[in-house]
């Protein structure tokens, strides 16, 4: 066990700290949520960073990547986030898809979509849940009809991130109309663009509209676009959801640097912060740590060839329930100020603040909620039985 | 960067875990309650020819040298075979404290105490100026005793007055301890000083390694009577309420071991945020073993609640240790050093 950073690990530290330093846009993005304009300003962000080969350094250099290890892509964010970089527009392609596509794809399908997913040039959106297919997922009803070459697809997707601006979406379909639950699903990217397509945007908890609904009639794709063998979507899309509540999504960095902004905001307020928030502040560092270090043991025994499993749907818990107590004790902290908009002449930072607690509120719900991940605990974990 | 166990790390804790399965049941601590015993010679000779005495100890003394994380995977051990003698406050803290010290002042009647404790012969106690209170610190060889004032006493349980403070554990004695006799003295020098902050440390540490394997232990018998208990025709681990219970303990159980582990491995550093760390595994560690515990006498109902069942041993055991090297007070000023430190790693 050694918990000191090599000299090349440190290297590395210092050469992306220059990169970031130099290429950072100094004003904040408009949100890529809110506006085509931001959505863009976003696309061009993640360009750059593939210009210089920042886009996912863990990926092969064939894609895009520069093969380095999982602490190096810890020391990636550590570093990103430091230097306030603008949010992944194109998080359910890179961190979601692309390690999925990584252990599934076939390597023409490897070649067709991982660069242009590093690039920004294509931008995904997930296509999972339905009206009755919420926390209950295995219940889709939306179907991949099999047409020789091609499949056809038609259904009601619902709670789509980024599909109002993105450019392609993939989803679980059920190909095989004879069976059900878990089994005969697929999975199956779409172009957001095809002719049957219907998005229609939802505004979100704060007006944005980060999702949408996806209507497809008789939307055809080539089969080439099905990842894995026909049937194994559901095997696969688990897989997906590992990495949404695991690793990749939520590296400590984004705790840390919330962490450490709000021990600076409580700094003014000196000794009058007492009790409860006083313990908040503190707590806030603690758990961004015990995140961290847990994520650093993880990221030690993948590198290592180790695996991955339920311990995904801890770490969920750990982060969601984390992030909103971090942003709660801001609140507090802003007193008068928390419930100001970014819009409002006095707000300064609260807004941002704000912002980040609609985000945080949530953690809890996506990726599977956490009521569901503490059944998965329970009986992949504990080994409690199922009913 | 490698925050992975080493093989031999693996291998001593799985020894200490097949040990204590066997030496230290439930069963034979039932037994001991009977009889109102708190120390077992003979499980303290066993323990002792594993070398575990002299883990932390350097060869040239008679140890095995080895680090604060494999010390910590011993303590966790012993936090959940409930071990009732003093293993981890001295071969974790005493031991390699009176090495240092005796190294310090040159002083080779005192490293003879220690070949001789390393060898299993006898055990060390050391009780820091704000809790003179100890497990089996009537019955040691030598005495530390540090002083508000920075000095530092050494000697035999002789020089020493013991009043004995029964424990809502039955398998915990504690000793409240005063100077009585002419101990040899050794004067705060910064070095000394120093091994004293050091010895507080791993206290600390060790303490929360011990709590992370009482939570364990009380979220495994949780788990166990969940399943094999029927209600309503079916197991009770089957109902939500019981499930998500558990599997919160579960959570706060997997951020508690990488918090220990890392705290152990940073020692070396000794500065603020190493030193926060240690606060942070011992704060958090206090909290799991208060929720994995009091979750398990709920989980048992009233089987809990009684003294037949292992239930109220981990509860007791947690609280005892919960009072040990440090108070949340202390342990948080400690923390904020560190974020204050600013930087991770």
């Amino acid at each position: 066990m050694d918990l000191t950073y090599s000299p090349e690990e440190q290297a590395f530290r210092a050469e992306v700290r220059e990169w970031m330093t130099v290429n950072v846009p100094s004003d904040p993005l408009p949100s890529f949520d809110a506006s085509r304009d931001g959505f863009e300003a976003h696309r061009a962000w993640e360009a750059a960073l593939n210009q210089g080969r920042w886009s996912m350094v863990t990926w092969p250099e064939e894609y895009g990547g520069r093969g380095l290890s999982l602490i190096q892509w810890l020391i990636f964010e550590e570093e990103y986030f430091r230097a306030g970089a603008p949010g992944r527009v194109n998080q359910n392609g890179i961190f979601l898809l692309g390690p999925t596509l990584m252990d599934y794809g076939t390597p023409e399908q490897k070649t067709r979509f991982l660069p242009p997913m590093a690039s920004g040039e294509e931008i995904w959106a997930q296509a999972w849940s339905e009206p009755q297919a919420g926390s209950d997922l295995a219940a889709v009803k939306a179907t991949a009809r099999r047409d020789g070459d091609d499949y056809v697809l038609k259904g009601h997707k619902i709670w789509s991130s980024r599909a109002v601006f993105a450019d392609w979406g993939f989803g679980l379909f059920r190909s095989d109309a004879n069976e059900t639950r878990h089994r005969g699903l697929s999975l199956i990217f779409f172009p957001l663009d095809a002719p049957g397509v219907t998005i229609q945007p939802i505004a979100q908890i704060d007006g944005r509209t980060g999702f949408a609904e996806i209507m497809l009639d008789e939307v055809r794709v080539p089969a080439f676009n099905r990842l894995g063998a026909e049937g194994e979507g559901w095997k696969i899309c688990m897989t997906t959801a590992g990495f949404e509540r695991g690793l990749m999504l939520r590296s400590p960095a984004r705790y840390q640097t919330a962490a450490a902004r709000l021990a600076t905001l409580s700094e003014p307020q000196g000794s009058n912060i007492t009790g409860r928030l006083r313990d908040a502040v503190q707590r806030a560092t603690m758990d961004a740590d015990a995140y961290a270090f847990s994520i650093y043991h993880t990221a030690s025994l993948l590198d290592a060839g180790g695996t991955i499993g339920a311990e995904a749907s801890i770490n969920k818990i750990f982060w969601s329930e984390l992030d909103i107590a971090l942003h709660r004790a801001a609140l507090d902290l802003l007193g008068p100020r928390a419930a100001l908009t970014g819009a409002a002449p006095a707000s300064e930072a609260s807004g941002t603040w704000l912002d980040g607690f609609f985000f945080a509120l949530a953690g809890p719900i996506y990726a599977g909620s956490n009521e569901i991940q503490k059944n998965i605990i329970a009986e992949r974990v504990l080994g409690l039985p199922r009913n | 960067m490698d925050f992975r166990f080493t093989e031999e790390q693996d291998m001593i804790a799985e020894t200490v875990q097949d040990a204590l399965r066997d030496l230290c049941s439930t069963a034979r601590l039932r037994e001991m309650t009977k009889r109102d015993k708190t120390f077992v010679a003979t499980r303290w000779a066993a323990l002792s020819d594993l070398g575990l005495n002299g883990v932390l100890l350097p060869e040239a003394h008679g140890g095995l040298s080895l680090d604060e994380v494999t010390m910590c995977r011993v303590a966790q051990a012993c936090g959940t075979a409930l071990l009732p003698e003093p293993l981890v406050d001295h071969a974790g803290v005493a031991l390699p404290l009176l090495a240092e010290l005796a190294t310090l002042c040159d002083r080779p009647d005192l490293l003879q105490h220690v070949s001789g404790m390393a060898q299993g012969d006898g055990h060390a106690v050391f009780l820091p100026p704000e809790q003179p209170l100890a497990i089996a610190a009537d019955t040691a060889r030598v005495v530390i005793y540090a002083q508000t004032n920075g000095q530092i006493l050494i000697g035999s349980p002789e020089e020493f007055e013991f009043t004995a403070q029964p424990t809502a554990d039955p398998l915990t004695l504690l000793h409240y301890c005063e100077p009585s006799g002419s101990s040899k003295r050794i004067d705060p020098s910064p070095e000394a000083q120093a091994a004293l902050a050091q010895a507080n440390a791993r206290g600390a540490l060790f303490a929360a390694a011990e709590l992370l394997g009482v939570a364990q232990a009380a979220l495994d018998l949780s788990v166990a009577y969940a399943r094999e208990r029927q209600q309503f025709g079916r197991s009770i681990g089957s109902n939500q309420a019981v499930k998500h219970m558990l599997a919160d303990v579960q959570v706060q159980i997997a951020f508690l071991k990488p918090v220990v582990y890392a705290a152990a491995a940073l020692m070396p550093r000794e500065d603020d945020f190493a030193r926060g760390q240690i606060s942070h595994a011992w704060l958090r560690a206090v909290d799991v073993a208060d929720k994995a515990t009091r979750v398990a006498v709920q989980v048992h109902g009233a089987m809990g609640y009684s003294w037949e069942t292992d239930v109220h041993l981990y509860l007791k055991r947690a609280l005892v240790l919960s009072g040990q090297w440090g108070t949340r007070f202390n342990h948080e000023r400690q923390f904020d050093k560190r974020i204050a430190a600013g930087e991770f790693i």
